[in-house]
């Protein structure tokens, strides 16, 4: 439990700090990072029960539809969230340990982190897309339902 | 409104738009959205990262075409924002072409973070995530200075007119080789958290989730060209820690 609050909070914290180099304001100060935060505890808390890949994925889910209801919430377009909210999940330290391994040489390390850090990716991007298109099949159902012209896109 | 001011305005709030990093699909709406605001059907746009063109033709006038060069792709999470909220009030209003102008101008006066206020800021993300990856509080203040030494390499960068893969490999290898010097002077006891830490201010987070949005929306020649750049950005992230760490090793300092 106090594990979870540590990496709640240092996620946090260096979300809410990274707003400032994208130049978020106002109340997406506070939601976006809260976003980061929120999918790098579920990405941590899930890490005991499923593989590292289920769980990227899923944290990736999550932040994705947090972003896409506080999009709606807060009329704001949902890339103030997704940009903030997927860094903690970015394989920085992949990168570095595949760059490590082939320095030193380890050339079956290298390659298994390499791919390793590839398929993190992978799932970042999988979990994107996979709510996007559900968000995007669903206005697509509720625009034909409506017959309506005026379907302007929400945020 | 007249049928080149109507491009000319619609070109500017797309342009102004794909500039602060928005995704192809949000630009491409904008356009054809105040097109059709203002009862023009022959319209069309054509946007990636680093080019928009934009084409209006109404009824029986011969087309017209506005193209816009991007040079510098940067992510302005506020200018997204008001632009988006621009369009959205150009099409509910139908604004005149002079308030459409203004409205733009002062988008574009908006300010960013002072540079002093963005350096910090440098310096806390690396401090934060050197404790989310399990770096212990002298590590994560040796990010600070790391994530600092960063801004500051990348500030001094942008004067010259150098190409992205460069100045991440600079960049990368100024955060490895600080991190490592302040263990060595004994700062910190864990230089591979430091490091990551840091890194975590170069890693092309926006670049990969702003081309997996495009490839999902059809986009696939700007979702390819976004994942190009993520990919050449964490290779000098890989290349610079590389080069930092071998010359520190070889040295014998680290």
């Amino acid at each position: 439990m106090l594990e979870m609050l540590y990496a709640f909070g240092t996620s946090f914290i260096a979300c809410f700090a990274f707003c400032f180099i994208l130049n978020v304001r106002d109340r997406i100060l506070f939601f976006a990072p809260l976003g980061g935060a929120l999918c790098w505890v579920v990405y941590e808390f899930l890490l005991p029960f499923a593989p590292m890949m289920v769980c990227y994925f899923s944290a990736t889910v999550a932040l994705s539809i947090y972003a896409e209801l506080l999009a709606r919430l807060l009329k704001t377009p949902v890339t103030s969230f997704l940009l903030i909210g997927l860094l903690p999940l970015v394989p920085g330290g992949g990168i570095y340990y595949t760059m490590e391994y082939a320095l030193a040489g380890e050339f079956t390390a290298f390659l298994s982190k390499l791919l390793e850090t590839i398929s993190i990716a992978g799932c970042l991007a999988l979990g994107v897309l996979v709510v996007s298109t559900v968000v995007r099949f669903g206005r697509l159902v509720k625009k034909h339902a409506k017959k309506d012209c005026s379907h302007l896109p929400p945020a | 409104m007249e049928q080149s001011e109507l491009l000319c305005t619609a070109t500017d709030v797309a342009y102004a738009l794909l500039c602060s990093g928005a995704e192809i699909y949000r630009v491409e709406e904008a356009v054809l959205r105040i097109f059709d605001a203002y009862g023009v059907s022959g319209g069309s746009v054509f946007a990636i990262p680093s080019l928009l063109i934009v084409s209006i033709r109404h009824e029986d006038s011969l087309p017209l075409t506005n193209i816009r060069r991007i040079r510098e792709n940067g992510t302005d999470v506020e200018k997204i924002r008001a632009c988006n909220d621009l369009c959205r009030r150009i099409c509910a209003q139908r604004l005149s072409a002079q308030q459409i102008r203004q409205e733009l101008a002062i988008i574009a006066k908006k300010p960013t973070y002072t540079f002093g206020q963005i350096l910090v800021a440098y310096a806390v993300v690396a401090f934060g995530f050197t404790l989310v990856f399990g770096g212990g509080l002298l590590d994560a203040v040796a990010a600070l200075i790391a994530g600092a030494a960063v801004k500051l390499t990348l500030h001094q960068l942008e004067k010259y007119d150098t190409n992205f893969f460069f100045t991440t490999i600079l960049a990368s290898f100024v955060a490895a080789a600080v991190a490592s010097l302040c263990v060595v002077f004994g700062l910190g006891a864990m230089p591979d958290k430091i490091i990551i830490g840091t890194l975590m201010l170069l890693v092309p987070g926006t670049a990969l989730t702003s081309s997996m949005r495009d490839i999902m929306a059809g986009d696939l020649i700007a979702g390819l060209t976004r994942l190009a750049t993520a990919l050449i950005i964490a290779t000098g992230i890989a290349l610079g820690a590389g080069f930092a760490l071998t010359l520190l090793r070889t040295l014998g300092v680290a």
